[in-house]
C-alpha cells in the first residue's frame, strides 16, 4: 500500500475518536484551569464579564472551615476505606484461587453489586439493611439477642459516616478483588510449589510470595481507588438525602456540587462558577500528587514471568 | 471432555484446609442474596405486610409494579435508558474500533502520544470537565436533549473503549490481514472485511460492559438530563425516592429500586463472564 493512502486511512480512522478526546477531556480541562482564576457569576457568563482574581478563590476556600471539613471526610474515605476494601478483596481473591470449588460462581456472586446502579444499591442498604423496623440488620440481631446492636441508629446524623462507608465498600469489594484474582493468577504455579517443597506454609507463601509479587497490582488499584474516591458524590447525596447534607459525609466533590449547581434545600449556594472550578483543579492536583507519590514509592521492577 | 475422564475423587484433607475461606465466601454471598432477595419480595407485598413483618401474606402485589411504571413515570425512564445505553455503545464502539485498530496496527507520528493521551483521560475525575461542558450545553440551548446525553456519554466512553480495544486488536494475529494486503484488499476493506468479524469477542464484551455502566450512569445524567421528560432511570429513582418516603409508599419504592437494578440483573445472569472479562481487560492499566 502506498504511504498516501494509507495516512490518509490513518487519519479517517483516528480523527472521530481524537475528536472526542478533544472536546470532552483537553478542552474542558484547561477551560476549568482557566475558570479558577476568576469570578464567574454565572456559569453562562462570557469570558470579558469574569473577573480576575488571582489565586484569591483558592484562599478563600482554604479560610472556609466547611470545605477544609470536606478534604478530611475525603481523607477519611480514602485511607480507612482503602484499608477495608484492600483486607477484604485481598482474602477473597487469595480465597478464590486457593483450588475451592464453584469459584466462578462465587466471583460473579461477589462482583454483583457492581453491576446495580449506585442509586438503586444504596436506597437497599437505606432503606432495607439499614431500617430500624424491618432491617437486616435489625433482624438479625434481634435474633441473636444482642438488643443493643439491634436498637443502633444506622441513619441517625452521628452513625452516617460509618454506615455509607460499609454500604459503599461493600460494593467496592468485588470490583478490587477481580483485579487482585487476575494478579494473583499471572504468578506461576511453580513458584507456589517449590516453596511448598521446601515446607513452606500458606500464610508464608502469602507475604513472602504473593504479597511481593502484586506490587505492579497494588499501585494500579491504588491509582483506581484514588480517581474513584476523589470522585465521591452518589453516596453522600443518597445519604444525606431529606436532610440539609451532613458535613459528617461531605466531599470535596459533593460540596463543588451543591455549591455550583445548588439544591432545594441547600443552604450555601455560591453561585460562583469559578469557585467551582477551584474546587475542581484542587482535586485534580491532589489526584496529581497522590499518583506521582504511587509511582515513587511503588518502583516499577519489570518482574517478567 | 470431562466426562470421559474419571471423576477424580474429593480430597478431604484439601477440602478441610480451605474450610475457612468456603464458610467466609458462602457468608458474604448470602448476605447479598438476601440484599436482593427482600427487596425483591417487598416490592411484591404491601407497605402493611412490610411494616408488620408478614410479607406476601395476600400473596403477590404486581400492582406496585404497574403504579410505578404509569404512576411513577418509571416506564418513560426505561425507555430512555434503553435510547441511551443502546445509542451511545453503538455511537463508542463505533468511534473507538477504528481508531484503536489504528493505534494497534500501525506506527505513525503521534501514536504512542494518542495512546498515552487516552490512557491519561481514564484517570481524569468527571468533576474535571462538566463546568465547560454545561456552559455550552446552556448556551447552545442542548441542556435536557436526549441527543445532548448520547453525544457525551459517547465522547467520555471513546478513551475507555479504545484503551480496551487496543489491548484486544493486540492479541489478534496479523496473519489474515498480511494475506490481504497481498492479494490487493484496501486497508479500510480489510478492516471491515476481515478485522471486525476477527475482533467480534472483544466488541461484544466491552458492548456489554459500556452498556451496563451507561445504564446505571448518575452524575452526567443529573447535570445533563434531569428534566422529567429526559432523565434515564438512575436519576429517576433518586427523584421518586423522596416522595415515596414522605408519603409512606414503601413497597412502590422497593418496587422502583427493582425496575432499575433487574434488566442489569438478567443480563448479568446470563453474560456475567463477558461482563468480568471487560473489568480485568480494560480496568488494568498495564
Amino acid at each position: 500500500m502506498n504511504s498516501k493512502s494509507k495516512k490518509i486511512m490513518i487519519a479517517c480512522f483516528t480523527l472521530p475518536a481524537t475528536l472526542c478526546f478533544l472536546i470532552v477531556f483537553a478542552y474542558p480541562v484547561l477551560r476549568t484551569i482557566l475558570m479558577s482564576f476568576y469570578n464567574i457569576d454565572n456559569i453562562v457568563s462570557r469570558m470579558s464579564e469574569w473577573q480576575f482574581v488571582g489565586l484569591g478563590i483558592f484562599t478563600e476556600l482554604l479560610n472556609t472551615s466547611l470545605f477544609r471539613q470536606t478534604w478530611v471526610t475525603f481523607l477519611k474515605i480514602w485511607l480507612f476505606g482503602g484499608i477495608a476494601v484492600t483486607l477484604i478483596a485481598l482474602t477473597m481473591a487469595v480465597i478464590l484461587t486457593s483450588g475451592i470449588r464453584g469459584k466462578a460462581f462465587f466471583r460473579a456472586a461477589i462482583y454483583l453489586p457492581n453491576i446495580i446502579s449506585a442509586v438503586a444499591l444504596a436506597n437497599m442498604w437505606i432503606h432495607y439493611a439499614f431500617n430500624v423496623r424491618w432491617g437486616l440488620f435489625h433482624s438479625l440481631f434481634s435474633f441473636l439477642g444482642w438488643d443493643k446492636m439491634a436498637e443502633f441508629q444506622w441513619t441517625a446524623p452521628d452513625n452516617l459516616f460509618l454506615s455509607m462507608m460499609i454500604a459503599f465498600c461493600f460494593g467496592a469489594v468485588g470490583y478490587y478483588m477481580l483485579i487482585y484474582i487476575s494478579g494473583i493468577e499471572k504468578i506461576p504455579a511453580d513458584i507456589y510449589e517449590a516453596a511448598r517443597i521446601d515446607g513452606a506454609s500458606i500464610i508464608y507463601s502469602f507475604f513472602h510470595i504473593t504479597l511481593p509479587l502484586l506490587k505492579g497490582v497494588f499501585r494500579t488499584t491504588m491509582t483506581i481507588w484514588t480517581t474513584s474516591t476523589l470522585g465521591f458524590y452518589i453516596w453522600s447525596q443518597m445519604f444525606s438525602s431529606n436532610r440539609d447534607p451532613s458535613a459528617q459525609i461531605m466531599t470535596p466533590t459533593y460540596y463543588m456540587m451543591r455549591s455550583t449547581f445548588g439544591d432545594m434545600t441547600s443552604t450555601f449556594t455560591a453561585n460562583n462558577a469559578g469557585l467551582g472550578a477551584a474546587i475542581c483543579v484542587m482535586i485534580m492536583i491532589v489526584a496529581v500528587i497522590v499518583f506521582t507519590a504511587i509511582n515513587r514509592i511503588i518502583k516499577d521492577d519489570d518482574i517478567t514471568f | 471432555m470431562k466426562k470421559n475422564k474419571t471423576v477424580p475423587s474429593v480430597n478431604w484433607r484439601k477440602e478441610a484446609r480451605l474450610l475457612p475461606g468456603y464458610i467466609i465466601i458462602t457468608l458474604w454471598v448470602t448476605f447479598t442474596a438476601f440484599l436482593i432477595g427482600w427487596i425483591i419480595v417487598a416490592s411484591l407485598s404491601t407497605t402493611k405486610e412490610i411494616f408488620s413483618n408478614q410479607m406476601l401474606a395476600s400473596g403477590l402485589h404486581f400492582e406496585n409494579y404497574s403504579y410505578v411504571w404509569v404512576k411513577g413515570n418509571m416506564g418513560k425512564y426505561f425507555f430512555n435508558s434503553v435510547i441511551y445505553a443502546t445509542c451511545s455503545v453503538a455511537g463508542t464502539v463505533i468511534l473507538s474500533a477504528p481508531c484503536a485498530y489504528a493505534l494497534s496496527r500501525f506506527k505513525f507520528f503521534g501514536n504512542r502520544t494518542l495512546t498515552n493521551l487516552f490512557v491519561l483521560a481514564l484517570s481524569v475525575p468527571q468533576i474535571m470537565v462538566v463546568l465547560p461542558l454545561y456552559t455550552i450545553a446552556v448556551s447552545l440551548n442542548l441542556l435536557n436533549h436526549r441527543g445532548t446525553l448520547i453525544f457525551l456519554y459517547i465522547c467520555l466512553n471513546v478513551p475507555f473503549c479504545t484503551f480496551f480495544l487496543i489491548n484486544f486488536f493486540s492479541t489478534l494475529s496479523r496473519t489474515f490481514e498480511e494475506a490481504a494486503a497481498i492479494d490487493g484488499c484496501s486497508p479500510i476493506k480489510t478492516f471491515i472485511k476481515i478485522m471486525f468479524p476477527l475482533a467480534q469477542p472483544g466488541l461484544i464484551t466491552v458492548s456489554i460492559f459500556l452498556f451496563v455502566n451507561i445504564w446505571n450512569e448518575f452524575f452526567i445524567a443529573m447535570i445533563f438530563a434531569s428534566d422529567n421528560e429526559t432523565r434515564p432511570l438512575a436519576y429517576g429513582l433518586y427523584s421518586m425516592i423522596q416522595a415515596m418516603t414522605t408519603t409512606g409508599k414503601w413497597a412502590e419504592l422497593f418496587a422502583s429500586v427493582v425496575v432499575v437494578f433487574l434488566p442489569t440483573l438478567i443480563l448479568y445472569i446470563f453474560l456475567s463472564e463477558k461482563i468480568i472479562a471487560g473489568v480485568t481487560g480494560g480496568g488494568i492499566k498495564e
